[in-house]
């Protein structure tokens, strides 16, 4: 039993003009992390200036839908993984503040460590019981080149990284493959979703800002889900406030595909 | 020594500031019953309907899940007779109870799908065909689950409190001298607003019981409110002193006056805090409302 003592407290009996009751007001905190492929790979056809440019240009769209809502509290930050994963700010940074600092490609793609950072940093004390599901948004070219399975293993044995909504913006042809595609349902784990699909820098900037904005206000007003496997609404249940997500396939291919 | 029984219970429920910006109405319900001279049980009960995408009958179903509770346990009490022993209160409001209040809200929501049955509209976003009532047949999950709702509540009897909690919301206690608890501990696997409800496969498993003697250590107030309360709140004590505050203004200012002010609390802490739904069901001890103001204690 969790016990608090107020007995003589600031709000004593002799108040003369109630005010609302309780104490210090909050609103809910939500973590929104961009894993960003920062791998040799993304050099080519200038894939690594979209994705910068994409979530640079997003950022200002993320804060408009962060104010719309007051009740949650929007923190931002990415890593970076390519021959190691690296966070790119000390710590989760209030969206306001957040600034991207533009990333650079070269090297492998070691997303199963990124992974298993995130499910690090989504504990205790970060995440507290009134905190909002976090967002983990993956935005990539290709497969991984280190141990992806141990890194997710990781992730969801972490109960904040399975409450976490787990998207993925997929870039170009080699992402389409059957072996990527595995790789993305397995990070999401939930059959109502598919990977975004970007195979030209303008369709990028248009997934990366939709993530940034109607994926963010969705989490951030949620409804009761049932904590129940049997009904088909467990962490997935996020397909039911999130319908715009279910419906979203590859698109098939475009004169203005370059990658 | 057995309290003298003069309890008086309140309530208040309000649209959450982000729901009314979406449209969406309020999902929570509460029902009391105050004693009465023939009927010397206070009962209090408040229902949180989901409110998302698949349940989208679940301000139907939260009143469904309030009005069965009230009635349910009403008769639950009665049947065991005011002398039971409380060890057979306890073991039956464990054992008895989850199961007698899941069948009477499936038999609601039946009762209701049979009144109004589900559109193809209601079901146009989902795989499946709407669900049909059929003689002697169950209904499918996603029946209930367009329900869904959670439950919170209390009885109050001239020998015990029985506290029951099935899914998130809060129960506090606050007793004479500022001191504020949950009775039942607080599951922290209800994250990110999952939650088990009525509607979950194994409800009655799930359920929270704790049944107190009416003697000694009695708490001065019993308040019963939705997440969407506990959630405006930086942390658990910032959240206890609802409590408490609660108390002391029942003290200094009256039943009364709380009970013309609770609204309006609640829908300023709503707009300042979570944009949730927010209900609240409160019992307050007459006997522990006269307070001395220069020793900073109330009687009881």
């Amino acid at each position: 039993m969790s016990v608090f003592d107020f007995a003589g407290g600031e709000n004593a009996a002799s108040e003369p003009a109630p005010r609302r009751p309780g104490g210090r007001m909050a609103s809910r905190p939500l973590h929104f992390i961009w894993l960003a492929d920062g791998s040799g790979s993304m050099r080519v056809e200038g894939k690594i200036q979209a994705l910068n440019h994409a979530i640079r240009e997003a950022i200002p769209h993320m804060r408009a839908a962060a104010q719309e809502n007051p009740h949650a509290a929007v923190f931002v930050n990415a890593i970076r993984f390519a021959d190691e994963a690296r966070w790119m700010d000390k710590k989760l940074t209030p969206v306001s503040e957040f600034r991207w600092n533009d990333i650079e490609a070269s090297g492998a793609t070691a997303l199963g460590e990124a992974l298993t950072m995130v499910g690090e940093t989504l504990q205790p004390p970060l995440m507290t019981d009134r905190a909002l599901a976090p967002v983990i948004a993956l935005v990539t070219d290709g497969l991984p080149t280190d141990d992806f399975q141990a890194g997710l293993d990781h992730l969801l044995s972490k109960p904040w990284g399975r409450q976490a909504l787990r998207i993925v913006v997929a870039i170009g042809e080699d992402s389409a493959s059957n072996e990527a595609q595995e790789i993305f349902r397995a990070f999401m784990a939930n059959d109502a979703l598919r990977p975004f699909h970007a195979n030209n820098p303008e369709a990028l900037a248009e997934q990366i800002r939709w993530v940034s904005t109607a994926v963010l206000k969705s989490v951030s007003s949620p409804a009761g889900q049932v904590h129940d496997q049997a009904t088909g609404t467990t962490a997935a249940g996020w397909t039911a406030s999130l319908p715009l997500l279910t419906g979203v396939d590859a698109a098939g291919p475009d004169e203005a595909d370059v990658w | 020594m057995v309290m003298s029984l003069r309890w008086t219970a309140l309530s208040a429920s309000v649209q959450g500031a982000s729901h009314q910006k979406r449209g969406q109405g309020n999902q929570d319900a509460v029902r009391l019953k105050n004693p009465s001279g023939s009927d010397d049980i206070l009962l209090l009960a408040v229902a949180d309907g989901h409110g998302s995408t698949r349940s989208f009958r679940s301000d139907r179903g939260a009143a469904l899940a309030a009005e069965c509770a009230l009635r349910e346990l009403r008769h639950f009490i009665r049947r065991l007779g005011p002398d039971a022993p409380l060890s057979r209160v306890r073991n039956q409001a464990k054992t008895r109870w989850p199961k007698t209040l899941i069948a009477a809200w499936k038999s609601a929501v039946r009762a209701d799908l049979t009144a109004r049955p589900f559109t193809q509209l209601e079901f146009a976003a989902f795989p499946e065909a709407p669900p049909v009532v059929k003689p002697d047949a169950e209904l499918p999950i996603s029946a209930y689950l367009a329900y869904g709702a959670t439950l919170l509540a209390v009885a109050v009897t001239p020998r015990y409190i029985l506290y029951s909690q099935l899914g998130d919301g809060d129960i506090l206690t606050v007793h004479a001298d500022g001191v504020a608890s949950r009775p039942l501990p607080r599951r922290h696997e209800f994250m990110a607003n999952q939650t088990v409800s009525l509607c979950s496969h194994y409800a009655t498993d799930e359920f929270q019981i704790r049944v107190d003697a009416l003697r000694g250590r009695v708490p001065a107030l019993i308040t019963l409110s939705t997440d969407g309360y506990a959630n405006c709140f930086g942390d658990d004590e910032s959240f206890f002193k609802v409590g408490v505050d609660l108390l002391s203004y029942l003290r200094s200012e009256g039943v009364d006056f709380v009970g013309e002010k609770l609204e309006e609390w609640l829908r300023q802490s709503s707009h300042d805090g979570s944009g949730d739904d927010i209900t609240v069901g409160l019992a307050a001890r007459a006997n522990a409302l006269s307070f001395s103001a220069r020793s900073g204690t109330g009687s009881g």
